[in-house]
C-alpha cells in the first residue's frame, strides 16, 4: 500500500538511475547500442464484428487494406504474418466500454493500490467479455485487492523500514561516498508506504565517509533507525557480488544466499526470521 | 506598459531582462534555509525564481486559509521578500491546477469531493486521473460551481501577491493554471459533457453562425435552436457533408480551453493581479488541438511548452523548440527538467546530469530564448536538482548550472536570432480533422510521434481523393524530415498564426488538400504575392472546410516550369513570389527517412527561394545552427547520437570556430573538421 501523504526525498540522482540500470539489466550504463537489432513491430487492429476498421503495424503504420475479416483464433498466423511481437485486437467501443467500467468504480476513499486493483479489474473483465484479446495471450490472473492486502500484511513490516545499499569502490555519489544506489523504504503502522529515500538523507546527519565497506552498514543501519525508527530489513552488497547474483537462475536465487551470506558477499541485517524461514522454504518458488 | 515580452527577454522598466529562472518550492522545504537556497541559486547566476502557490497546501478548510500565520513554511510574502532583497524577479504560478507532483494536483479534496465542480465523461461518470498517492476526478474548467470555488482562492491568494508586485515587488509575470491540456486526456469524445460544458458549447456555436439556419446550412440539419444542438459523443461521419459538425466539436475543444483561461486571467485581474504578465505552459505537445498558441497569444503575454527529456529524446526536442521560437511572442521553456519527478507515472528512464548537458544546449541551439529550470532547488518527489532540499551543494550539479549560465551571458547568445528562412507550417484544418476522426475514444490524442493518426483516425476517405486525415500527417513530417536533412535553417509554425509573422521567412512549405479555408488560403496566397516561396502539396484547394468551393490559393497562379526528377513538381509564379506544388503523397515509413531525391529537391528549392544553407554538416547525424546579432555570429553543432563524430562541416568562406566551453579552436577554408564526442552540443564562436 502507498499512503497518500508518502514523502519521498533526498533520492541521489547517480542511485536512482543506477537502480534503473540495475532493473533494466543494463550494468552499469544505459543508452543506445550500436548496431541494435531491428525491433520487430507490433500490430494492433480495431474490428467491427469482425469486420476490420483499422490495422496498424509499429513499423509499417495502417496496412488495413491487408486484412478485411478477423477473429482472435487467427492471431498466431496474423503475428507469423507480419513478423510481430505483440498483437491487440480490440472491438469497436471497447476502450469507451472499458473506460466506464473503471471510472464507474473509482472513489476517493480507496488508497492507490485499491484504485489500481479496479483498474486492473475492469481490463480483465474487458478481456474475458471479449472486448480485447491478444498473442501472444496475456495471462491476467483473477486476484483481488483484499487477497494483495492479506499478503502485504503478513511481508510487510508496520512502522519499520526496508534498507537496500550497494557499494562500488569506483562509484562517488553525489555525497562523495562510494555507494552505486540504495534505497530505504518505511512502511507506517498501517503497512502503509509512507517514506522513500536513498543514503543521501543520512549524509551530513554522521554519514560522510565510507573506509570499511564490510562494517559501514553497521553505521548506516544507526543513522537510518535514529532518523526513520527500528529496520525490520538490511540488505548491503557491492556491484561485483551483484553482477555474479544477476547470472544466477531466479529459480535459484535465493538458494544462493546462504553462500553468498557465508562469502560475506551479501549482508543481511537485521535478517527477519520471516525471511530466513522463507528461504529456508523456498516459499517464494 | 512597463513590463512587455519582446523576442529575447522581458522589457522590465526600460532593461530587456531574459527570463532565465529556478524553480523552488517554498512551501516544501524550511522557512529557516530560504535565504540560503536563495542565495545559492543566485550564485549559480539566475535572475528570475519561479514558484507555484498550491490551493491545497493553503486552504486549511473552505475559506480559511494560512499563509504563514501558523506554518512559517507557507509564509509566502516572506519568501518574496527574501527573492526582492536579492534582485530576483518572480513568476508566480496560483493554479488553480499545479500537478507539482502533489497529491490531488493541488486542488483541496473538499473540492473534489463536489461533483457539480467535476468534469463528466462521455458516459456521465467522472474523468480520473490515474497518478499516484491517489487517482481523483478532474475538475470541470466550465462549471460555475469550479469558478466560484477558485475565485475564493484566487481572492486569497492575490491578498498576498499584490502588494508584492512589481514594480513594488519582485512579481512580473503570474501563469494562469498549468499545463492545460484536458488534464491529459486530450481525445476530443472523452469529455468534458458537464452540463455547464453543454452550455459553452452552445455558445461556441451561437458566436460562431449567430443564425440557427447558417449552422443548418453548414451540417445539413434542421435544428430549431442552438441549445437542441448536441455535443458530439463519437466520430459517426460517413460523408464529406457530416464532416462540419465534427471540425466545429473540435474547434470547440480549443475554445473551451481559451475560454477557461481567458476566464482565469480576468479573475485574477479582479482579484487585483495587474500590470503584470500572463503565461501559460504546455505538457510535452506541440501546437496541436486543442492547443493553439496562436488564439491564446491573443490574451496571454507568452507561452512555452514543457520538456523533460532524455537525450534520446533529441528530436521531439528540436521539434518543440522550433514551435515555441516560430511560434510564441518570446520563445521560452516554462518548465525544463532540472531532474525529474519521482512519482507514478514515473518516466521509464531516469533523467541524468549528462541528459541535461545535452538537452539544454540542444534547447538553445533551435531557438528558445527563456528558460525555468523545474526544479533548481531539490524537494520533496524530485531528484537530480544542483541543491538538495536542505542547501547542500550537488556535485556536478551545481557547477553545470554556473558554468552554463556564465557560457550564455559569455555569448549574447539569448539575444541573438536563429537563422532560420524556412518556416514549416502546422495545418489547423487537417490537425482537427485528425483529431474529429479518432475511432479509438476516449484513448488520448498526447503526440502524433507517440499515438500517430494511423493508429487512431477513421480511414474513410469521405468523398475526398484520400483519407485526408491520415495523409496529412505523412506528407508533413516527411517534407520536415527533407528540409532538416538538407541542412535548411527551419523554423516551425502553423497557419493560424498571422500572416506578418510569414512574412519574415523567405520560404515556408504547408500540406495542402483539396480543403482548406478560405481564412488560411487567402492568407498563403497574400504571402506568395508579397514575394514569398511557398511549398505545397500533394494538390491545391478546391474547397473550405465548409465544403463551399473555394480556390483562393489556385487562383492567378502562372505556371513556370515543371521540375522533372523522382519526385517531380510545378512551380507557379504569383505576384512578386512563387508557389511550388509537389505532387507526391508520402508513405507512413518516409517520415522519419524521406526519399533521397526529395531531400535534393529542397536544397534545390532552397537555392531558388534565395534561402541560403550555411555551414552545413556533410556528416550524418551531426546537425548545425547559425545564431547571429550584436555583429557576431554563433554556431552549435549537435551529434544527437552515441557514436563519437569527425564531422566535417562546410564553410561559406575561410573560417575559424572557437569552441566556448572548452576553448578549443578548428578553422578552415571550404571545409572545417570537428571531433564531436557523442552526445554533444558545441556552442562556437564564428570569425570570418
Amino acid at each position: 500500500m502507498i499512503s497518500e501523504n508518502i514523502s519521498i526525498i533526498d533520492i541521489d540522482a547517480t542511485h536512482w538511475n543506477n537502480l534503473f540500470a540495475l532493473i533494466s539489466g543494463f550494468i552499469p550504463g544505459r543508452g543506445g547500442k550500436a548496431g541494435k537489432k531491428k525491433a520487430r513491430g507490433r500490430l494492433f487492429i480495431l474490428h467491427d464484428h469482425g469486420k476490420v476498421l483499422k490495422a496498424f503495424h509499429s513499423e509499417q503504420g495502417a496496412i488495413t487494406s491487408e486484412l478485411k475479416e478477423i477473429d482472435r483464433d487467427r492471431l498466431p498466423e496474423i503475428a507469423k504474418q507480419f513478423d510481430t511481437t505483440l498483437v491487440v485486437l480490440a472491438e469497436k467501443g471497447a476502450a469507451r466500454r472499458m473506460m466506464h467500467l473503471v471510472q464507474s468504480r473509482l472513489s476517493l476513499d480507496q488508497n492507490f493500490i485499491e484504485q489500481g486493483f479496479e483498474v486492473y479489474r475492469s481490463v480483465r473483465e474487458s478481456f474475458v467479455a471479449g472486448d480485447f484479446a491478444s498473442y501472444p495471450f496475456i495471462p491476467l490472473r483473477d486476484i483481488g485487492y483484499s487477497f494483495v492486502a492479506n499478503l502485504l500484511k503478513l511481508a510487510v513490516p508496520a512502522g519499520k523500514s526496508i534498507i537496500l545499499v550497494v557499494f562500488d569502490e569506483r562509484t562517488k555519489d553525489l555525497s562523495g561516498l562510494p555507494i552505486y544506489t540504495s534505497l530505504i523504504a518505511r512502511f507506517n503502522k498501517n503497512r502503509e508506504l509512507d517514506l522513500l529515500t536513498t543514503t543521501d538523507s543520512l549524509a551530513g546527519k554522521g554519514l560522510e565517509r565510507i573506509d570499511d565497506l564490510e562494517k559501514e552498514h553497521k553505521k548506516i543501519l544507526k543513522l537510518a533507525e535514529k532518523n526513520f525508527g527500528p529496520v525490520f530489513l538490511g540488505i548491503f552488497t557491492a556491484l561485483p557480488a551483484l553482477k555474479e547474483m544477476a547470472l544466477v537462475p531466479p529459480k535459484d536465487l535465493l538458494k544462493t544466499f546462504p553462500d553468498l551470506v557465508k562469502q560475506g558477499k551479501l549482508i543481511i541485517d537485521p535478517f527477519p526470521l520471516r525471511l530466513k524461514m522463507a528461504i529456508k522454504a523456498e516459499i517464494f518458488f | 506598459m512597463a513590463i512587455e515580452a519582446k523576442r529575447n527577454g522581458l522589457l522590465i522598466d526600460g532593461e530587456l531582462r531574459p527570463f532565465w529562472s529556478g524553480s523552488i518550492q517554498y512551501f516544501r522545504t524550511e522557512a529557516s534555509l530560504w535565504p540560503r537556497l536563495l542565495d545559492l541559486v543566485k550564485e549559480m547566476g539566475f535572475g528570475f525564481i519561479e514558484t507555484y502557490i498550491p490551493w491545497s497546501v493553503h486552504e486549511l478548510e473552505k475559506g480559511k486559509f494560512d499563509f504563514g500565520e501558523k506554518s512559517p513554511n507557507k509564509d509566502l510574502d516572506q519568501f518574496l521578500a527574501l527573492c526582492q532583497e536579492r534582485g530576483f524577479k518572480v513568476m508566480a504560478r496560483p493554479g488553480p491546477h499545479i500537478n507539482a507532483e502533489l497529491t490531488c494536483f493541488g486542488y483541496p479534496r473538499r473540492m473534489l469531493e463536489r461533483r457539480e465542480c467535476l468534469s463528466r465523461s462521455v458516459d456521465d461518470d467522472l474523468v480520473w486521473l490515474p497518478v499516484a498517492a491517489k487517482m481523483f476526478p478532474a475538475p470541470s474548467y466550465a462549471s460555475e460551481a469550479f469558478y466560484e470555488e477558485v475565485q475564493a482562492w484566487y481572492s486569497a491568494a492575490a491578498k498576498v501577491l499584490k502588494p508584492r508586485l512589481h514594480p513594488k515587488g519582485p512579481v512580473v509575470a503570474v501563469q494562469v493554471d498549468n499545463e492545460f491540456c484536458n488534464m491529459f486526456r486530450t481525445s476530443p469524445y472523452d469529455h468534458d459533457y458537464h452540463p455547464d460544458a453543454v452550455r459553452l458549447w452552445h455558445r461556441f456555436i451561437l458566436e460562431k453562425y449567430r443564425e440557427i439556419a447558417e449552422l443548418n446550412r453548414s451540417y445539413h440539419t434542421t435544428y430549431s435552436s442552438f441549445e437542441h444542438v448536441p455535443p458530439a459523443r463519437g466520430f459517426e461521419a460517413k460523408e464529406q457533408k457530416d464532416l462540419p459538425f465534427y471540425l466545429d466539436w473540435v474547434e470547440f475543444r480549443e475554445f473551451y480551453m481559451q475560454s477557461a483561461l481567458s476566464r482565469l486571467k480576468e479573475m485574477l485581474e479582479d482579484a487585483g493581479i495587474r500590470g503584470v504578465l500572463f503565461t501559460h505552459n504546455y505538457p510535452f505537445a506541440g501546437d496541436m488541438p486543442p492547443n493553439n498558441y496562436s488564439e491564446l497569444e491573443k490574451f496571454l503575454d507568452f507561452q512555452g511548452p514543457d520538456m523533460y527529456p532524455v537525450k534520446t529524446q533529441y528530436p521531439l526536442v528540436k521539434k518543440l523548440a522550433r514551435f515555441a521560437s516560430g511560434l510564441s511572442r518570446y520563445p521560452v521553456i516554462p518548465e525544463f527538467s532540472s531532474g525529474g519527478w519521482l512519482f507514478i507515472p514515473v518516466p521509464l528512464v531516469p533523467i541524468s546530469l549528462d541528459d541535461q548537458k545535452f538537452t539544454t544546449a540542444s534547447i538553445l541551439m533551435h531557438g528558445i530564448k527563456g528558460v525555468n529550470f523545474y526544479m533548481i532547488v531539490e524537494r520533496e518527489r524530485w531528484y537530480g536538482s544542483p541543491v538538495s532540499r536542505n542547501g547542500r551543494v550537488r556535485i556536478g550539479y551545481f557547477e553545470f548550472y554556473q558554468n552554463l549560465n556564465s557560457l550564455v551571458k559569455q555569448s549574447g547568445i539569448l539575444k541573438m536570432e536563429k537563422y532560420a528562412p524556412c518556416l514549416m507550417l502546422a495545418s489547423r484544418d487537417y490537425e482537427r480533422l485528425e483529431a474529429a476522426a479518432t475511432i479509438l475514444d476516449p484513448l488520448p490524442i498526447i503526440s502524433p510521434d507517440l499515438f500517430p493518426p494511423e493508429l487512431h483516425a477513421a480511414e474513410d476517405s469521405f468523398g475526398f481523393k484520400r483519407p485526408i486525415q491520415l495523409c496529412y500527417r505523412n506528407f508533413q513530417e516527411t517534407i520536415y524530415s527533407a528540409l532538416d536533412q538538407a541542412g535548411i535553417g527551419l523554423a516551425l509554425g502553423s497557419t493560424s498564426q498571422a500572416l506578418s509573422s510569414l512574412k519574415h521567412y523567405q520560404m515556408a512549405a504547408v500540406a495542402s488538400f483539396e480543403f482548406m479555408s478560405g481564412e488560411v488560403q487567402e492568407k498563403l496566397r497574400d504571402y506568395v504575392e508579397s514575394g514569398g516561396f511557398l511549398i505545397a502539396g500533394p494538390e491545391l484547394p478546391v474547397q473550405d472546410e465548409r465544403g463551399e468551393c473555394c480556390t483562393y490559393l489556385r487562383e492567378r497562379l502562372v505556371e513556370k516550369e515543371k521540375i522533372k526528377g523522382e519526385i517531380p513538381c510545378t512551380v507557379f509564379e504569383l505576384g512578386k513570389g512563387r508557389l511550388v506544388l509537389i505532387e507526391e503523397c508520402f508513405e507512413f515509413k518516409d517520415k522519419k527517412n524521406p526519399p533521397a531525391a526529395l531531400v535534393s529537391l529542397m536544397e534545390k528549392l532552397a537555392k531558388m527561394a534565395g534561402a541560403e544553407i550555411k555551414f552545413k554538416s556533410l556528416t550524418e547525424p551531426v546537425e548545425t545552427a547559425l545564431h547571429f546579432g550584436g555583429g557576431k555570429e554563433i554556431l552549435f553543432v549537435a551529434n544527437p547520437s552515441p557514436e563519437a563524430k569527425a564531422a566535417k562541416i562546410s564553410l561559406p568562406c575561410p573560417c575559424r570556430l572557437k569552441d566556448l566551453e572548452s576553448g578549443e579552436e578548428f578553422s578552415g577554408d571550404t571545409t572545417v573538421t570537428i571531433d564531436m564526442p557523442a552526445w554533444k552540443v558545441r556552442i562556437m564562436e564564428v570569425t570570418k
